[in-house]
């Protein structure tokens, strides 16, 4: 009896913790969304050279990562298909396959995974670490709207960096791809590159490019937002910081999901 | 005059009252600590002065203007007429010191760039820091950070700063040189001070008026000049923190 109490009790606490964590979550991600809707309203107060700072943190220096990443993804993925493919004597298909897989899927999934290693754990450090530093409240003090300083430049610095990695990671999947078909297969380079700008029109192209643009919006929301949310301490902004790395990955998942099927309902 | 008015004030976090039913006033261009044991809302009192938290219940008016029960823009706008000095400094890891004042003044005043970086030098060179000027936060002192967080606060020559435990962490040398600086700050500008802290010596220095804050009857237990304080305490709890007497609670 003592035990079924208090297996009660627990899950009252649990009730009410989940209730007061989705009403933190709704305020934060109100701030944020208002934050936006004000840049937008008021341009010439959006602080740019943040955002070129973070653009150049969050893109440039991701760059040397990503195309080794993706240039081993297609190697991966043009050895896989080459072994089977070439039982049927279909060797060509490997562009297509390696070409679809990397430009559809892969491509902006890679990179939004690596940029939720890199950038959105990086956030949630720094913008926890800002708040075990008081540095919000000073803000806040000074009568500066926090949300315009820690997360508008750093979602616009995201908007334009993931896609752009998104492109570099497509080109250098496809040259993993073809570096199997030249050297396993023996297709000559012009054949499969041909093959490949055969197969990928510019709508598969564009699938990619708006999966990677919702993935920076994504990975910059839950970055800040569990920066923001992080405890005043070292544990917490250790727990801030892992907690965006892995909401940050569920929720590319689950939007990947989304959007493939919304995509293939539409026919791209 | 009164600057800082507080009316039956209660503070806490959730449902636990840290301080409640408080009624102090704090007069214009004085230097008031105030101070207590560890964890009797020193710094808590302190953010909800400054706006950063809202009470439970009360009022507290800045400049006769309510911090508690006013809209977003006002509010805003009543925090940009004061200076607050954070423990720690609070200086923004990714900007030079200079570029940390020149933040305040960009977003809250009228100045071209190169008036703000004259005004930058200029408060860096009341707190001699102007030949750091360019360097980041992480380049420079825990005494420094605190310096140059004064020079940020006092970026839009408010009169009215908060300072929160501003001589924790220095060493005696450091803290007293800390002090004189706060002293003659004030004495040059006539602002009014607001300091957190439980340092004896530095409250002994500077002090024009204390609040003693008592975690027990979560109010404020005395009130006045330190040294009359401490020459006729109201209470034996008093005397004990007025003499640093560990022995007699």
């Amino acid at each position: 009896m003592r035990n079924f109490k208090k297996a009660i009790a627990d899950i009252g606490v649990w009730g009410c913790d989940l209730k007061q964590n989705t009403y933190k979550t709704i305020s934060v991600l109100g701030e944020f969304g208002l934050a936006l809707f004000n840049a937008v309203r008021n341009p010439k107060r959006i602080r740019y050279h943040q955002c070129l700072y973070y653009f150049q943190q969050t893109g440039y220096e991701s760059l040397p990562i990503v195309v080794m990443i993706c240039l081993l993804m297609g190697v991966i993925l043009g050895f896989q298909a080459a072994l089977q493919l070439k039982q049927f004597g279909t060797d060509i298909y490997v562009a297509d396959l390696v070409g679809l897989s990397i430009v559809k899927e892969l491509g902006p999934l890679m990179v939004a995974i690596i940029s939720t290693g890199r950038a959105g754990s990086s956030f949630a450090a720094e913008i926890g670490t800002m708040r075990v530093n008081e540095e919000i409240d000073a803000m806040v003090t000074m009568g500066i709207e926090p949300n315009r300083f820690l997360f508008i430049p750093r979602l616009i610095a995201m908007m334009g960096a993931v896609p752009i990695l998104t492109i570099f990671g497509n080109l250098f999947g496809i040259l993993g791809g073809l570096l199997i078909g030249r050297f396993q297969l023996g297709i000559p380079t012009v054949t499969y590159i041909n093959r490949s700008l055969e197969v990928l029109t510019p709508a598969y192209l564009m699938e990619g490019l708006i999966k990677s643009v919702i993935f920076a919006i994504l990975i910059t929301v839950i970055g800040c937002l569990r920066g923001v949310q992080s405890g005043n301490d070292a544990h917490g902004v250790g727990r801030a910081t892992t907690s965006s790395v892995v909401t940050g990955i569920f929720w590319i998942v689950i939007s990947d999901a989304i959007m493939t099927t919304l995509f293939s309902i539409g026919g791209a | 005059m009164s600057v800082i008015e507080v009316k039956n004030l209660t503070i806490g976090y959730g449902n636990n009252i840290i301080l409640q039913d408080l009624n102090f006033e704090i007069k214009q261009n004085e230097i008031t600590f105030l101070m207590g044991g560890s964890g009797c809302g020193k710094t808590t009192l302190l953010k909800h002065l400054i706006g950063l938290y809202p009470p439970m219940c009360g009022e507290i008016k800045i400049f006769n203007q309510s911090i508690v029960n006013n809209n977003i823009n006002a509010k805003r706008k009543l925090m940009q007429s004061f200076g607050v000095l954070y423990q720690s400094g609070a200086l923004f890891g990714s900007m030079t010191l200079a570029e940390n004042i020149n933040l305040v003044l960009e977003e809250c005043s009228t100045l071209n760039a190169i008036q703000r970086r004259e005004r930058a030098i200029e408060k860096l060179s009341l707190v001699d820091l102007e030949e750091f000027a360019d360097y980041y936060p992480s380049d420079i002192s825990g005494g420094m950070k605190k310096r140059a967080g004064l020079a940020r606060a006092m970026a839009l020559n408010p009169k009215l700063l908060f300072f929160d435990e501003p001589q924790a962490g220095l060493d005696p040398i450091s803290s007293a040189g800390l002090d004189n600086l706060l002293k003659n700050l004030q004495r040059e500008t006539g602002a009014t001070f607001v300091i957190v802290s439980h340092e004896l010596d530095s409250i002994f220095a500077i002090a024009d008026t204390v609040f003693m804050l008592d975690k027990d009857s979560k109010s404020i237990i005395a009130q006045g000049n330190p040294h009359d304080l401490k020459r006729n305490p109201p209470n034996k709890w008093v005397n004990q923190f007025m003499h640093r007497d560990p022995t007699r609670k």
